[in-house]
């Protein structure tokens, strides 16, 4: 177990060095996409910040899914990673082991659990994940090398950044047309921003 | 004598490694209490430990501390989003030229890596339309044009969306209403999870 977790020490600390020593102008080659929940031409797009760890975001997630739902020839939800807690950056990177609708599925499975329990995220066991992950076609295998993968580790961090760019200091960060939907976070009352976020989509 | 010497002096060095990172474990575990049991090998929190060691020396960094300036986002490590705390919405669009010129010399200057790099590319296409990118280009500083001609040319960040997806063009570098249109803002208090790191 100790050289396991050392040799996830130092790959993290190659991972930092290559990051300081790589400084350059470009992108990263062949940059991962942002999942994306809906139809990629509906004409607009819900951007969610959330942290998998976050029952509010739990509780938003559960609305904006129902809208894509709805409206599916109207409007898509992109998604950004946005740790909040110490579990956090690995089940993100977990969740990257995933694609499309299973990166979805396992997404429900965690966000599906916190909320469950009231926001308590211990019950998130490393048993537990890998049970998440059989269930969406994954394996304890396909999650090891999930963690091991540089890429998706940067890619959670790269949207912390921007999470952090575009003014989120909790979560869930909702954006929609150049608006910060929940700088404060999410209202008390969901059932009223459900119906003010649909009517918002229904116009123009 | 020597080759026991030099054994020892490894298994000394062993131990002593081995304790440090038991001991780095123990106040890992204090930190976050995420159980009172000892870390399995795939445990979450020890997973994540090593990325929130790499994010606080970003944070903390002097490249960071420019780049959140650049962008004014309020979101250094001072200042921590304050300034949008006390509003139900934020229009964080740029629609005036010579402001989004300002913003893309400015916050372009002040990455210096692949990722940051990259989450400014999300940043920039959130926050200014590629109409007001056009017409921004010619204002750019000279010292900046170059950077950020190569890093409009790279600003997709992976979805080949529709233009404008993130931000529509109906503002036409003039004033956006404070709202978007159909939205009603919700009284009654909010929640959230405060960003802990």
């Amino acid at each position: 177990m100790m050289s396991t977790r050392r040799a996830f020490l130092l790959s993290t600390a190659g991972i930092a060095g290559a990051a300081l020593v790589g400084c350059g102008p470009d992108l990263p080659p062949e940059h991962p996409k942002p999942p994306l929940l809906g139809e990629g031409t509906a004409p607009k797009r819900l951007v969610l910040w959330g942290s998998y760890t976050c029952p509010f975001t739990a509780q938003l997630f559960g609305i904006l899914d129902g809208i894509v739902a709805s409206m599916p020839k109207t409007v898509s939800l992109e998604w950004h990673h946005f740790p909040t807690h110490a579990p956090d950056p690995a089940l993100h990177v977990a969740g990257l082991a995933f694609k499309d609708a299973h990166f979805w599925g396992f997404t429900r499975r965690v966000l599906g659990e916190v909320l469950k329990t009231g926001g308590q995220y211990a019950g998130l066991t490393p048993e537990r994940v890998a049970e998440f992950a059989k269930a969406e076609g994954g394996s304890e295998e396909s999650l090891a090398a999930a963690y091991a993968d540089k890429g998706k580790w940067d890619a959670v961090k790269e949207d912390l950044i921007a999470g952090r760019l575009l003014g989120v200091a909790r979560t869930p960060g909702l954006f929609y047309d150049g608006y910060f939907m929940t700088p404060k976070g999410i209202p008390l009352d969901l059932a009223a921003f459900d119906t003010s976020l649909r009517a918002m989509l229904a116009q123009g | 004598m020597g080759k026991k010497l030099a054994c020892g002096g490894v298994l000394i060095l062993g131990l002593a490694v081995v304790f440090v990172d038991a001991h780095a474990d123990s106040t890992t575990r204090e930190k976050t209490k995420p159980s009172p049991e000892v870390s399995a090998p795939n445990d979450p929190t020890t997973l994540s430990s090593g990325f929130w060691a790499d994010w606080n020396r970003t944070k903390s960094s002097a490249n960071f501390a420019a780049l959140t300036t650049a962008v004014g986002c309020g979101c250094g490590p001072a200042a921590d989003g304050a300034q949008n705390q006390g509003k139900a919405t934020v229009d964080i669009a740029i629609t005036r030229p010579a402001e989004a010129a300002q913003f893309m010399s400015e916050s372009v200057a002040s990455s210096e890596d692949p990722v940051s790099n990259a989450a400014l590319a999300t940043v920039i296409n959130m926050r200014i339309s590629p109409d007001v990118q056009q017409a921004a280009a010619p204002l750019v500083a000279a010292e900046a044009k170059a950077r950020v001609e190569e890093f409009r040319a790279n600003l997709s960040t992976g979805i080949p969306g529709l233009p404008g997806i993130y931000l529509g063009e109906h503002a036409d570098g003039g004033e956006r209403p404070g709202l978007p249109e159909g939205y009603t803002p919700v009284a009654g208090g909010s929640m959230g999870c405060p960003s802990r790191y």
